[in-house]
């Protein structure tokens, strides 16, 4: 029994030890599955560029979801990935010219500040044309109508019809679409994610001068036949790709920050006041008498006649580009808030109809040939209506605090992109039969404190 | 260190003991009994005392499923010891005796930028029991005992917190109590025959109730207010413990024991950490959600004492784990798991003894926490050598 006892224990720690000191490795196989990563394009809007606080700056470039994505498909024979950085030091540019945002402290409040003041203009007088062809085609400002159209960075167009995002990084500002550029490099994988534009820019103005894209018209006019293209042009090249649609853009911090009913009233002198001032209004019920306590501004609405305001109802988005220091003095109150900071229900309504058409459109032309469907506008609903918890982190769409958008309120922050990125890798692994490690959530961050 | 056995619950309470696979509860063999069994401790031959150490060595992996990234830990060594004496008439019915012991215990840290840095990154939970314990021999068969268990601890939990400074670091939460409760260990033994013993023990749950603690917010100036500073008040439901013993000693020279425990840890659910003064981020709480349930041990151990200068020992336990796939957390990785050990000892002279084991567990879980959706797989290897000295009065 001693010797039997003896080899019993000889026999367990040998395994033992050899247990201990051997590394287990969980670690799955990666696989490019029946896709080739080799030249992925990345084609879009500024979500695609890696567009941030209001601005196209390095940081923010650095983490956009392409960028991220690309770095997980060096893993499966992914090539370089090249995108046209700005220098890394400067505050950026935005569409207005101005420069990034950064949260700062005004008057012992946390608000949004510009960086500088004014946007970096040697972004949009110096050419990266140089060092392209850039496998990140995504160009801030561009729409699926806009990003067929050839001449789309030139200059010679005059102010308004041409990008000078664009025209920064194409060899060929006076005849090159966005398109022709992505496909000239004969990309083996492709990504789109483009539509955003074609109804934020209505969004974002408040319905107030650009017009949602129709569904109808020729390649650079309406949405589908655009589309169509755009996909075409990818799909000639016989590359493969995913394609994604687009959010529910109201909502993003940009239209949920701001209450509707954001008028509080302190004291009964106010109250009064105001009663006064909007009897008219009241009698005709196009204002509910104020009280004490929260009330709901007043905006301009042309559809009132004569009087061409009312009170917002519940439901109705007041903008973050709201001057709000004026809501404090007086704006929405004893002046109404002008359309362009308001989404009244009808346009709410047509913002609506407009984004589920495109996305049957995206959905159908996903599934007509076989590409990875990415379902953004589930996933921003989910994440708005639930919100995230990843490794034990919450995400929700939150302004500042809830950590997925950046300071603009539309676009996403470094820890958004690797969500969004990964809802692109998912949605590859499971068509291309891919086993794409995801992006690390856990080092990347939201908006930053001063 | 990692854990051992069963979520935080230590089972090193005696050199001897580990030796054979830490069974033991039905066959009294130093001072140590006065934890194992204290219905045991009046059928001791001789009084004594006895100082045990163990070595705590653990390196442990989190391979995340999503992104195939493998983390690993930076665990500190840790010591977990027990020191015990007994005295009173050998010949007598009556004996006592005081055990001083680890029973719970956690330690893991994670490299920085881990998974877990969010839920957990570092925790340290230390207790240490002092139990003066009274035997009675009821008759040459039967004895009963009972200790009471006066229990202090000590926790630090870290986590990271999701708001970043201006250099893009993340702020941090501490939370610092101690902590302390009391506890019966009680435990019959029973004798029927010169070869066959048999044991039944039961320690009943320990709340261990915070005092002083503070939960410390490192975070940028502008959302301190947001994240204040201050007291916190908690408590922690340690597990009332069952067990059921038998040695049987077919020859002179050998002793074969085997036992199984029941660990109740249905107490162990929501960890509420109420924050004494004002809300954080709007809660009046920080909730750790555990739902552990019932673990289970199961061990069989062999002793060889062929009456010279030296002993064998050899053992092995299998623990079924009280926490769900559903639960695991990056605090406490646990699993279902066989742990082999080794022991021997040298008797120098009558008075006194050297016995030295050796312990190894090995963890494998796989796991998706639904509170956390972390999702991944917990690989842990503990080596857990021991030393205790016995001195015989």
């Amino acid at each position: 029994m001693k010797t039997y006892l003896k080899y019993f224990i000889v026999v367990l720690f040998s395994v033992g030890v050899f247990t201990a000191c051997t590394e287990r490795d969980e670690t799955f196989t990666v696989s490019k599955g029946n896709a080739d990563f080799s030249n992925y394009v990345a084609f879009g809007n500024s979500l695609t560029a890696g567009y941030a606080d209001n601005a196209l700056y390095y940081d923010a470039q650095v983490v956009s979801f392409p960028n991220l994505m690309a770095e997980q498909l060096e893993e499966v024979g992914g090539g370089d990935f090249s995108q046209p950085l700005v220098d890394p030091g400067s505050v950026g540019i935005g569409s207005d010219g101005n420069a990034r945002l950064i949260l700062g402290v005004v008057d012992g409040e946390l608000s949004p500040v510009p960086a500088a003041p004014q946007g970096d203009m040697s972004i949009f007088t110096t050419s990266v044309a140089g060092e392209g062809p850039f496998n990140n085609m995504g160009v801030p400002g561009a729409t699926v109508t806009t990003a067929v159209f050839p001449g789309y960075g030139n200059p010679a167009n005059g102010e308004g019809n041409f990008n000078p995002f664009f025209t920064r990084m194409t060899t060929d500002p006076a005849n090159a679409s966005m398109l022709s550029d992505a496909v000239a490099q004969q990309p083996s994988f492709f990504t789109v994610f483009i539509g955003n534009n074609d109804v934020l820019g209505y969004a974002t103005t408040g319905g107030a001068s650009t017009p949602i894209t129709p569904m109808e018209g020729g390649p650079g006019v309406g949405f589908s036949a655009s589309y169509d293209a755009v996909i075409e042009g990818f799909l000639a090249t016989g590359a493969k790709g995913a394609i994604a649609n687009i959010p529910d853009v109201t909502s993003t911090p940009f239209f949920t920050t701001v209450p509707y009913n954001g008028l509080v009233l302190e004291d009964q002198g106010q109250v009064d006041a105001l009663n006064d001032a909007y009897a008219p209004l009241i009698d005709m019920g196009l204002v509910a008498p104020f009280e004490l306590g929260p009330n709901g501004f007043i905006i301009e609405d042309e559809n009132i006649p004569q009087v061409g305001m009312r009170q917002i109802q519940e439901g109705e988005l007041i903008l973050l580009s709201v001057p709000q220091d004026q809501l404090a003095a007086g704006l929405g109150s004893q002046t109404p808030i002008p359309d362009q900071y308001v989404l009244t229900a009808d346009e709410l309504s047509e913002i609506k109809t407009a984004t589920e058409n495109f996305n049957q459109k995206i959905k159908s032309v996903a599934q007509a040939n076989d590409l990875a469907f990415v379902d953004v506008n589930s996933f921003l609903s989910k994440l708005d209506e639930q919100g995230l918890i990843i490794n034990g982190r919450e995400i929700t769409t939150e302004f500042v605090t809830g950590g997925a958008f950046s300071l603009d309120g539309v676009h996403l922050t470094p820890i958004g992109n690797v969500l969004l990125a990964n809802q692109f890798i998912k949605a590859i692994n499971s068509t291309y039969d891919a086993k794409i490690p995801q992006v690390d959530p856990t080092v990347y961050g939201g908006v930053v404190f001063p | 260190m990692g854990v051992f056995a069963q979520a935080y619950q230590l089972n090193l309470q005696g050199t001897r003991q580990i030796g054979k696979g830490s069974t033991g509860l039905a066959q009294p063999t130093d001072a140590t009994s006065l934890f194992t069994n204290p219905g045991s401790a009046a059928f001791l031959d001789e009084n004594g005392a006895t100082l045990g150490v163990t070595a705590a060595i653990s390196k442990g992996t989190f391979t995340d499923a999503n992104t195939n990234k493998v983390y690993k830990t930076d665990n500190p060594l840790k010591t977990p010891f027990n020191a015990s004496a007994v005295f009173g008439d050998t010949e007598g019915k009556w004996r006592y005796g005081i055990t001083i012991f680890t029973p719970f215990g956690s330690t893991n840290k994670w490299k920085p930028e881990s998974f877990g840095r969010f839920d957990v990154k570092e925790i340290s939970l230390l207790t240490i029991s002092v139990q003066p314990t009274v035997s009675y021999k009821i008759s040459e068969q039967l004895g009963i005992g009972v200790g009471l268990a006066y229990t202090y601890g000590q926790v630090d939990i870290r986590r990271d917190l999701p708001v970043q400074f201006s250099n893009s670091a993340f702020g941090e939460s501490q939370i610092k109590s101690d902590a302390n409760g009391f506890n019966v260990n009680a435990g019959i033994y029973y004798k029927p025959s010169e070869k066959v013993a048999l044991a039944l023990t039961y320690r009943s749950p320990l709340k261990m109730k915070s005092s002083g603690g503070t939960v410390n917010f490192d975070v940028p100036a502008p959302v301190q207010g947001t994240f204040p500073s201050q007291g916190i008040s908690a408590s922690l439901p340690l597990p009332q413990i069952f067990g059921l013993g038998v040695s049987y000693q077919p020859h002179e020279h050998w002793v074969i024991n085997a036992e199984g425990y029941l660990s109740d840890w249905n107490d162990y659910d929501i960890i509420d950490i109420k924050f004494e003064d004002e809300p954080v981020a709007g809660s009046t709480s920080t909730k750790l959600i555990r739902h552990y349930e019932n673990g289970y041990n199961f061990r069989v151990g062999v002793e060889y004492l062929p009456g010279k200068n030296y002993e064998l020992r050899a053992g092995i336990s299998y623990s079924m784990s009280p926490i769900k796939d559903k639960y695991m957390s990056p605090d406490v990785p646990d699993a279902n798991r066989i742990n082999p050990a080794i022991g021997g000892s040298y008797i120098f002279s009558e008075n006194f003894r050297i016995d030295a084991a050796l312990l190894m567990e090995f963890i494998h879980r796989e796991s998706h926490n639904v509170v956390t959706d972390i999702d991944g797989t917990y690989n842990f290897d503990l080596i857990l050598p021991s030393v205790g000295l016995t001195y015989i009065f």
